[in-house]
């Protein structure tokens, strides 16, 4: 006991890992089934209003930028790619491959909100022109702020990178961010087949 | 036998934070004060943002002041405050790879009144947080409800006009339910669940500190929102779509306000499963668990997964208001139902948020006041599953009057029938641990049992109201008002009280006064049966809900309802008398008073700073009071007592 005494003020105890799953990637999954609810509302008010209320998608005189939103998924896609490609790196130590994985993944996301903004401004129509109009605009944007949040992330690695952070030993800041991404990819595949390919 | 309260750890000189810097460079510190000018930078900002957004989009008029409110003090101000109070400091230099400050746990305990004002990392101290916080919401939605029953005393308009008298109501319940029932649980738990499953704090200290910080904005947003032109929010706390849309400015406060309360019990949620899954102590299986820490397993399931719907419907209605957009607009191809359909996928689902956490206080107490093992332990942990799953596959029976496909009213029916099933094994295994116990009838007790009772009542009056024809006959009227009160009051404030008494030693180190407790519980349980109970007559009869004025065939029930309501709120002054006081002078509590088994109790009252010496080893389950030799811990590698030691003291 005395032993115990002299170490009891040092701080707490070391908690049970009761589960083989670290604590931060359950959290993060978690946190991801959460947005996957959220992503889940704005579709049923997709589905109410496309197949409930069944109105014309496009209707007449506007239509969607399939192709340029085509080649934008699969930068974002790419980006996936290379998001594994950083982890694989700073698993293996190869620091120079984390920095140019993450640096990469930052420009593709940042590529693919650009335009994503640009198609706004072109496209023909305003969240206020019907519902359609609403719909686009806001299952594209919410998942647009995903993206920015995403690679604020991206960012915040990016810097830690560069200033010598993450280890082969310690790259769970690298692990999460990377699921992170990941979903809000898989997430565009949804949004876009959803939205602009049927 | 008290040689398992941990002296040596209560105060070896002040630890805690370091003293804060004198003069101007306190500005600086994290605490009120940097949050006093960060959140007026913030909002300030948050107005440039959108000036600038609007100049650059070239909409007109530049200055909109519904969407300055929203963004700057609705969004951006609130971000200010918790970044001046220093939630993100941790963060901010972990993003930018500052060296983060190696963790002293100098953010952890609290030493003074001052360590519950600032960013605490303790769970114990933001258990205590998120209950007074809570209550004090609590007094202010029932000050409200006195205002709503003082109004409806005599037939006629006497205090409020419509339009103030619905913002009443929808304030009351809004408060009641995301400021009081689902934080308060909330509360209750993050104090004790660590500490039941043998672990030194919650997984994520810092996101738990922050989603406590997260609530006050909220209440105060819900609140403030009386003082904007137009009056309060005024569509009840359901704000129906497309009623809402067209509301004066209070609101937008409740679009918020939601959001930010469901964004700290989405966090918390995570949280708890999070430690639950990965911090049980050793031992600790998921059959081993105490109940209180299952309920708090399936809610925050329901959390993690329902919330985000309502803040879906509520993005919809703001943005259908400040943007013009179509999601429930029938000129512009928008679908007025679906915000019900959105809306009820969560708040049904919600109602067994605010009760599953109950079930869970109700059994530690009934289970430990009874002396007994819990009835078909197992059996009650996979009713709160089975809970969790049906709660998912009922919501459209808020809706049988609504006009949605008549096809979905049947299946909704019976699945909301079925929920009765669970529901039922509960009350029954209740009354089984009751049944032949030695029952010790202390505050607590009276709670969980007179919860017990009342919530057989609203769980009756809710069969009623799932079967389709009588609900067509009642919808709208005060049975529903009724029903509603028997489950939240009589079921959730309940079984919080409960908790609060059942706790209050562990929590404060002080016995409460029991005397004071009894009469508060029936003062409440007497108040409460008179004001609500007669609800169901005028219901039935059709008096409608949410109107200020009603026929006057009404007015006798309604002045006897108004009376006991003014008695039942007074009771609550014994409560608040009750804990002030003994908080401050009550007798020091033992450090296990209720001679449960459970590990929160094997430490000392209050506990340790980090709860544990050493991670105690659990052996046994958690509920087996009466059975020789049986233990569920090992503690420091001294014995936890047996049941035989506990029964001979």
């Amino acid at each position: 006991m005395a032993a115990a005494h002299a170490e009891a003020h040092h701080g707490p105890p070391i908690a049970n890992q009761s589960s083989r799953v670290s604590a931060s990637v359950l959290g993060m999954l978690l946190f991801i089934a959460s947005e996957i609810m959220l992503f889940g509302s704005f579709f049923t008010a997709y589905f109410f209003v496309r197949v409930v209320n069944g109105i014309d998608w496009p209707p007449h005189p506007f239509e969607l930028p399939v192709f340029v939103a085509g080649v934008n998924t699969a930068i974002l896609v790419t980006s996936s790619f290379t998001m594994h490609w950083a982890l694989q790196s700073i698993k293996r130590g190869n620091r120079a491959g984390l920095q140019a994985g993450l640096l990469l993944t930052f420009l593709m996301g940042l590529v693919f909100l650009l335009t994503q903004a640009r198609e706004y401004s072109r496209v023909g129509f305003a969240p206020h022109d019907g519902a359609f109009g609403t719909i686009f605009y806001c299952l594209t944007g919410l998942h647009g702020a995903h993206v920015f949040v995403g690679l604020s992330i991206l960012l915040f690695m990016t810097i830690r990178a560069f200033r010598g952070h993450f280890s082969p030993e310690h790259h769970h800041g690298v692990e999460i961010g990377g699921i992170y991404w990941h979903f809000v990819d898989v997430m565009w595949i949804v949004v876009y087949s959803t939205v602009y390919l049927i | 036998m008290t040689t398992l309260t941990h002296e040596h750890e209560a105060h070896p000189g002040r630890q805690g934070p370091a003293p804060p810097p004198r003069g101007w460079r306190r500005l600086l510190y994290p605490g009120l004060l940097r949050a006093a000018w960060m959140a007026p930078l913030f909002f300030g900002i948050g107005c440039g943002i959108v000036v600038l957004c609007r100049w650059w989009g070239g909409w007109q008029p530049i200055w909109f002041g519904e969407i300055i409110v929203l963004v700057g003090a609705l969004i951006a101000g609130p971000i200010g405050f918790l970044a001046g109070i220093g939630a993100f400091d941790y963060w901010v230099r972990y993003a930018i790879g500052s060296p983060t400050k190696p963790e002293d746990h100098s953010g952890h305990g609290a030493y003074s009144w001052r360590d519950y004002f600032r960013v605490n990392t303790d769970h114990k101290v933001i258990g205590i947080q998120y209950l007074t916080t809570t209550i004090f919401f609590f007094l202010a939605g029932g000050l409200l409800a006195m205002l709503v029953r003082a109004e409806l005393a005599k037939p006629g308009m006497q205090f409020f006009d419509n339009q103030t008298y619905n913002g009443l109501f929808s304030v009351h319940a809004s408060l009641m339910i995301f400021l009081f029932v689902i934080p308060a649980f909330a509360g209750l738990a993050n104090f004790v669940v660590p500490l039941m499953l043998g672990a030194p704090d919650m997984a994520f200290p810092r996101l738990n500190a922050l989603s406590y910080w997260l609530l006050p904005i909220a209440g105060i947003m819900m609140l403030s929102s009386f003082l904007v032109p137009g009056g309060a929010f005024a569509a009840g706390w359901t704000g129906y779509a497309p009623l809402s849309i067209h509301q004066p400015l209070g609101t937008i406060f409740f679009n918020m306000g939601v959001q930010w309360a469901g964004a700290s019990s989405i966090m918390t949620a995570l949280n708890f499963l999070v430690t639950i899954i990965t911090m049980r102590a050793p031992g600790m299986t998921f059959w081993r668990m105490p109940l209180l820490v299952w309920a708090n397993f399936t809610t925050s399931l329901l959390v993690v997964i329902a919330t985000p719907f309502i803040a879906g419907s509520q993005f919809f209605v703001m943005f259908d208001r400040v943007m013009h957009t179509h999601f429930f607009d029938v000129a512009g191809g928008g679908y007025p139902l679906g915000y019900q359909h959105i809306f009820w996928f969560y708040s049904h689902p919600a109602v067994y948020i605010m009760m599953l956490p109950g079930f869970g206080i109700a059994s530690e107490v009934i289970s430990a006041m009874s002396r007994k093992p819990i009835f078909g332990y197992r059996l009650m942990a996979l009713s709160l599953m089975a809970i969790l799953v049906l709660g998912f596959s009922v919501w459209a029976h808020h809706m049988f009057v609504s006009g949605m496909a008549p096809w979905l009213r049947v299946p909704m029916m019976i699945t909301t029938l079925m929920i009765a099933v669970p529901t039922g094994i509960k009350v029954f295994s209740w009354l089984a641990t009751i049944w032949e116990g030695k029952l010790n009838f202390a505050t607590p007790m009276l709670w969980a049992v007179g919860f017990v009772s009342m919530f057989v009542i609203g769980g009756l009056s809710g069969i009623y109201l799932g079967a389709v024809p009588i609900d067509i006959h009642v919808s709208d009227t005060y049975f529903v008002v009724a029903h509603i009160h028997y489950v939240l009051f009589g079921g959730s404030l309940f079984t919080i009280f409960a908790g609060i008494y059942y706790w209050f030693p562990k929590m404060t180190g002080r016995q409460y006064n029991e005397k004071l407790g009894k009469l508060h519980f029936w003062l409440t349980f007497v108040g409460f049966n008179l004001t609500f109970f007669p609800m169901h007559l005028i219901g039935t009869q059709g008096m409608p809900r949410r109107v200020s004025d009603y026929a006057p065939q009404f007015a006798n029930w309604n002045l006897f309802i108004s009376i006991a309501s003014f008695a039942l709120g007074a009771s609550t002054i014994v409560f608040l008398y009750n804990m002030v006081t003994s908080m401050r002078r009550g007798a020091p509590a033992e450090a296990n008073p209720w001679r449960s088994l459970t590990l929160e109790w094997q430490v000392s009252s209050p506990p340790p700073i980090f709860n544990f010496d050493e991670i105690p080893q659990v052996v046994g389950n958690p509920y087996e009071y009466g059975v020789p030799g049986a233990r569920h811990a090992v503690l420091n590698g001294d014995r936890a007592a047996t049941e035989t030691e506990v029964r001979s003291r």
